[in-house]
């Protein structure tokens, strides 16, 4: 592993090559390396096996929660249907939203931006036709088609209207929205369907303007026709077996061969952010180019204090050792054993040395001959202070440090008698 | 070439004329306004070649003082200079200030002094001195280092120097120079003289009374040219730091102490610093510079991380045959003293009076007497074990014949001339 297999006879000649590859943080990032790329390929290959969840959105093609449309689209690829999802505007475009034999329909407009929704209807204008199935509330009023929205949670009841995928007894049991005239009246050529009554009951002044739940435009000169629904709940697995809703919905959405269903996410918001005429006023026009010439000025400070004035000065440290060192480890090593006799016995044998030498006996004294001499110059009983200098080793860590105070007392009593 | 922070608030100033007409082409009507005054500025800046700068000033200082070294900047071109110069030296130089700003006109020259006061022993090395010039404008500088050699040594501290006086009185108590006038071993004769009232009777010399008709005294003065060895061990043991500095510190102190007073007394003194090689010989040759040279010479010498060599330091010994006072300024640690010392010591002692002066650490006594908690009692516990380690390697050098001094850092020197002074008195030399 540390060795270079260098072919035979070469190797006198050219010597000791630098085993590079031994380099220890090389080796270590190797590893390292080698580990990340495990762990993303484990992750690539457990999230192909596992696949995502099924999306829970309203009105999501794939979805199979009881707000998606999972049902109708399955349904509509039985007879034969092409559908589609593109998450952008312009992924509309690339799954061929913009051809002749294409319908295009609206899902989920929570994320459709004004932009969006008016480069997605001019790039679609070729299209067989264009449904927008939640009414688009947030956005409609500003495409120019000459409609607007209103809530108006009631029942449909007949459609009162000729389209080819309106039946005249196709009732509707969820409505949302009431689309209305954006003026005096609908755009030429337009025809709604489902007109909704407003009870008797609601006083005049907070009556609604009457709208339908369907309003069907003829293509224009900027669009393809536009189909506006009012009643998106319809279309969801839940309710879609309610009444006549599921004929209503997959005739409305199965005219084409072709189907393309726009559910506009995050993603469409960034490729189309809303057109801001109100972002730009906010901040001044000179705002870019004075923040360039800030950061320009920056890069200079940053250089101008950034250039040393002269190279940084070496200057080899003494070791710092302190000579109190070994003495503290010893100290930390009687601690951390927890040797009380050792301690005891080196306190005891201090004390008698030091007291030999105080009471005039040779420095090898016998010990209990220190004690015998140290009781009669202090006047304390001689075999306290024999137990004292002679005695077991303490039980406890407490016994040792009375043990070692009462040395101390015993030096102090004799040096000062 | 370097912009300065001005340059930086020139292109900042730009902002205004932005502000006034928000277009690219303004930001770079702006740069351009830049470059072309900063080029301009570049070009009426003094060349920083054109300097010649030389430096004088102290070559050494004592530690805990203040030395000044002067750069003397010339300028030999045609511009004026303005702009910062700065001596650059190890940060444990202490220099003061950290760069000098300056303006000098063509063919002038003007001095700058920087002030060191260095917090370490040994030599400081300059580094490189380096001046950076700016223009009129003072928005472009240019930098350029050279070097300009210069070495401070900062001396020994020498703090025992202040019990030297009182030494002396001592030393001259037994020199027979003083009032009071001692007589016997380690003395030898110095002259004759006539008798004044006070002197000693039993120092009369009746011989040469008689022959000179008046009452002739005999003077003495002690031992002279006696050979003083001090040995500095600079090994491992004596990095260890007591207090603040480490104990060859300490040892230096008295090692200085012991060669000023020697040298006052007309010893022959050497020092020899050293650990597995020599490091610094000081030979006594010339008395009136002796101490001069001991301080100098030591001052360089720091506490190296190995075990020291006996046998090399022993040898040094060994030059002389003469009868020497060996004074071996080494720690009392027993694995040191047992495996190096107590091998080369028999023949030393055999042909010579040796000395072994130790610096004791005083917190290891502090530690011993802390007995209030546990924590302490087990400190104290551990201090007296070293303690007893310590008597024990003590006693097995003084069964072999050497005198043994421990004590802490600012009291060994004092001790070390104190036992000098009573070999000298007893002759024991």
């Amino acid at each position: 592993m540390t060795t270079t297999a260098t072919p035979a006879g070469s190797s006198a000649t050219e010597g000791v090559r630098p085993a590079a590859h031994t380099d220890p943080t090389l080796r270590r990032v190797r590893g390292v390396v080698g580990w990340v790329v495990l762990l993303v390929l484990g992750g690539i290959v457990l999230a192909l096996v596992a696949g995502s969840p099924a999306p829970q959105d309203y009105l999501h093609p794939d979805g199979t929660g009881q707000r998606g449309t999972g049902a109708l689209v399955e349904v509509l690829r039985d007879r034969g249907i092409d559908v589609d999802v593109a998450e952008t505007a312009g992924e509309v475009l690339d799954a061929g939203g913009d051809r002749p034999g294409s319908t295009v329909v609206v899902g989920n407009t929570e994320m459709l931006t004004t932009a969006a929704a008016r480069r997605m209807l001019e790039r679609t204008r070729d299209a067989d036709r264009v449904v927008f199935l939640d009414g688009a509330p947030d956005v409609l009023g500003d495409l120019g088609l000459g409609l607007g929205i209103t809530y108006a949670p009631v029942d449909a009841d007949i459609p009162r209207c000729s389209l080819p995928w309106v039946r005249p007894d196709d009732r509707v049991s969820r409505v949302t929205w009431s689309i209305v005239a954006d003026g005096p009246s609908l755009p030429q050529g337009a025809t709604g369907c489902y007109p909704l009554e407003v009870p008797d009951d609601v006083p005049q002044s907070e009556r609604p303007p009457s709208g339908y739940a369907v309003v069907d435009l003829p293509a224009g000169s900027t669009h393809a026709p536009v189909t506006v629904v009012g009643f998106p709940d319809a279309a969801t697995n839940r309710f879609v077996v309610e009444s006549e809703h599921a004929g209503l919905v997959v005739r409305l959405l199965g005219a084409s061969p072709h189907l393309v269903w726009y559910h506009p996410t995050a993603a469409d918001v960034t490729e189309n952010p809303p057109t801001g005429e109100e972002a730009e006023a906010v901040w001044p026009a000179w705002t870019t180019t004075a923040a360039v010439v800030v950061s320009l000025a920056f890069v200079v400070f940053a250089v101008a204090r950034g250039r040393r004035l002269g190279r940084l000065v070496p200057e080899p440290l003494p070791v710092v050792v302190r000579a109190t060192e070994t003495t503290e480890d010893r100290a930390r090593m009687y601690r951390s054993a927890a040797d009380r006799s050792r301690a005891a016995a080196v306190l005891r044998r201090a004390t008698a040395t030091r007291l030999a030498t105080r009471l005039g006996l040779t420095r090898g004294a016998p010990t209990d001959d220190v004690a015998r001499a140290a009781a009669a110059a202090t006047g304390l009983d001689a075999a306290a202070v024999d137990l004292l200098l002679r005695g077991a080793a303490p039980a406890d860590e407490a016994a040792l440090v009375t043990l070692a105070q009462q040395l101390t007392s015993l030096e102090e009593k004799v040096s000062t008698p | 070439m370097v912009p300065t922070t001005r340059a930086a608030a020139l292109v900042l100033l730009g902002v205004v004329p932005v502000v006034l007409r928000p277009a690219e082409s303004t930001v770079w009507a702006w740069i351009g306004v830049v470059v072309v005054l900063c080029a301009l500025d570049a070009l009426l800046a003094a060349s920083p070649t054109a300097l010649a700068i030389t430096r004088e000033g102290d070559d050494q200082v004592r530690l805990g003082e203040s030395a000044r070294t002067h750069l003397v900047v010339e300028n030999t071109g045609r511009r004026t200079l303005r702009g910062l110069v700065r001596d650059a030296w190890p940060p444990s130089a202490g220099s003061r200030p950290g760069s000098h700003r300056l303006t000098v006109p063509p063919g002038e020259r003007r001095r700058v002094t920087t002030v060191l006061s260095p917090t370490r022993r040994g030599d400081r090395l300059a580094d490189r001195v380096t001046a950076r010039t700016v223009g009129p404008l003072r928005l472009l500088a240019r930098q350029r280092s050279v070097e300009v050699p210069g070495r401070v040594r900062v001396l020994h501290p020498f703090p025992a120097r202040k019990h030297l006086p009182s030494r002396l009185a001592m030393l001259r108590q037994i020199d027979g120079r003083a009032a009071v006038r001692t007589r016997g071993q380690g003395t030898e004769f110095d002259s004759l003289r006539d008798y004044v009232e006070g002197d000693d009777v039993r120092s009369i010399d009746w011989r040469a009374t008689a022959r000179r008709r008046a009452l002739v005294v005999r003077t003495w003065q002690p031992e002279q040219h006696r050979r003083i060895l001090v040995v500095l061990d600079t090994g491992r043991t004596s990095a260890g730091r007591v207090g603040d500095a480490p104990r060859l510190d300490a040892a230096m102190d008295a090692a200085l102490l012991l060669t000023a007073l020697a040298g006052h007394a007309r010893d022959r003194v050497q020092v020899v610093a050293g650990d597995r090689t020599v490091r610094a010989r000081i030979s006594g040759a010339d008395r009136a510079t002796l101490l001069h040279d001991a301080i100098s010479r030591l001052a360089p010498v720091d506490p190296r991380l190995v075990e020291t060599d006996w046998g090399v330091l022993a040898g040094e010994v060994a030059r002389s045959t003469q009868r020497s006072l060996v004074v071996l300024l080494s720690p009392l640690e027993p694995a040191a003293v047992e495996e190096g010392l107590i091998p080369v010591l028999p023949s030393l002692v055999a042909h010579h009076r040796v000395v072994l002066a130790s610096v004791a650490d005083p917190a290891i006594d502090a530690m011993s007497r802390s007995r209030d908690g546990s924590a302490e009692v087990w400190d104290a516990a551990a201090a007296e074990r070293t303690r007893s380690l310590r008597d024990a390697a003590a006693e097995a050098l003084g069964r072999v014949g050497v005198d043994v001094l421990d004590a802490p850092p600012d009291e060994l020197p004092v001790r070390l001339a104190d036992h000098y002074l009573a070999l000298k008195r007893q002759g024991l030399l």
